[in-house]
């Protein structure tokens, strides 16, 4: 076995978000500052077999997100892994929320911007960003 | 809307470009079962507001219903900027691809982007 540690020089996402069990309640400020990028995105439905899931962000200048509400407000990303199924994305110039805006997560079981609905099974999330 | 195609037995990928994507569906552009490698939005002759790429991989008896139909993804595309959206290892569209674009995520938006948005699509 042969150990490496390696601090990269220029990371282009020097942040990582992970949820183990995401659900349609709204998770604040998922990067903890304002104006952040999304790079990647993963989304790890292959525990839940019964049903399709859709990630999905928000914007708000509000940090706890009191200006949005699942399944009315707009997302200005939407993912979606199916039933039983891992989806993985690169944006590699990135998805960035405005200036004074922070990044707001939910998932459900409904496309688009309807749907209050959290998934019956595990799912998971993890966002790189900066 | 105007379509070209990238169909070669000589490739491995296929791919479709549009030059004016605009609230009109491209529906169905896979012809059926695909697995989706890439989107390359292209807003840059949209210098004062975002366009929002939605996709589809539902083919609803009808067609898409562009003021009602709610999309499997959204992805916002910043104003003056080509965005690349990639899946390495492939996403797999069950029914067919169809894309819009508009200028906002609202479910029943159907208005088109001032300027044109030209998206392109790698699948195979």
């Amino acid at each position: 076995m042969a150990d490496l540690l390696v601090t990269l020089s220029s990371p282009h996402g020097s942040l990582v978000f992970t949820e183990s069990a995401a659900n349609a309640t709204i998770v604040q400020n998922v990067f903890n500052k304002t104006a952040p990028t999304v790079y990647y995105a993963k989304l790890d439905n292959t525990s839940n077999t019964s049903e399709d899931v859709y990630l999905k962000i928000w914007p708000d200048t509000a940090a706890d997100a009191q200006n949005i509400t699942v399944g009315t407000s707009n997302p200005i990303f939407v993912m979606k892994a199916a039933a039983g199924k891992v989806v993985e994305m690169y944006i590699p110039g990135g998805f960035a929320a405005a200036t004074s805006n922070y990044a707001h997560v939910a998932v459900t079981t409904t496309a688009g911007v309807a749907g209050t609905t959290a998934p019956t099974g595990t799912v998971a999330v993890t966002l790189i960003g900066a | 809307m105007a379509i070209t195609e990238f169909d070669n037995t000589y490739a491995t990928c296929k791919f479709t470009v549009d030059t004016d994507l605009g609230s009109a569906t491209s529906q169905n552009i896979t012809n059926g079962t695909a697995t989706l490698y890439a989107l390359i939005v292209d807003n840059t002759a949209n210098t004062g507001a975002e366009s929002y790429l939605k996709v589809y991989d539902s083919l609803p008896d009808g067609g898409i219903v562009v003021a009602s139909t709610e999309p499997d993804y959204i992805f916002q595309i910043a104003r003056s900027t080509t965005q690349v959206i990639s899946f390495p290892s492939g996403l797999p569209i069950a029914n067919g691809l169809s894309l819009r674009c508009i200028t906002s995520a609202q479910t029943d938006q159907t208005t088109n982007p001032t300027q044109d948005v030209v998206v392109t699509a790698i699948y195979k």
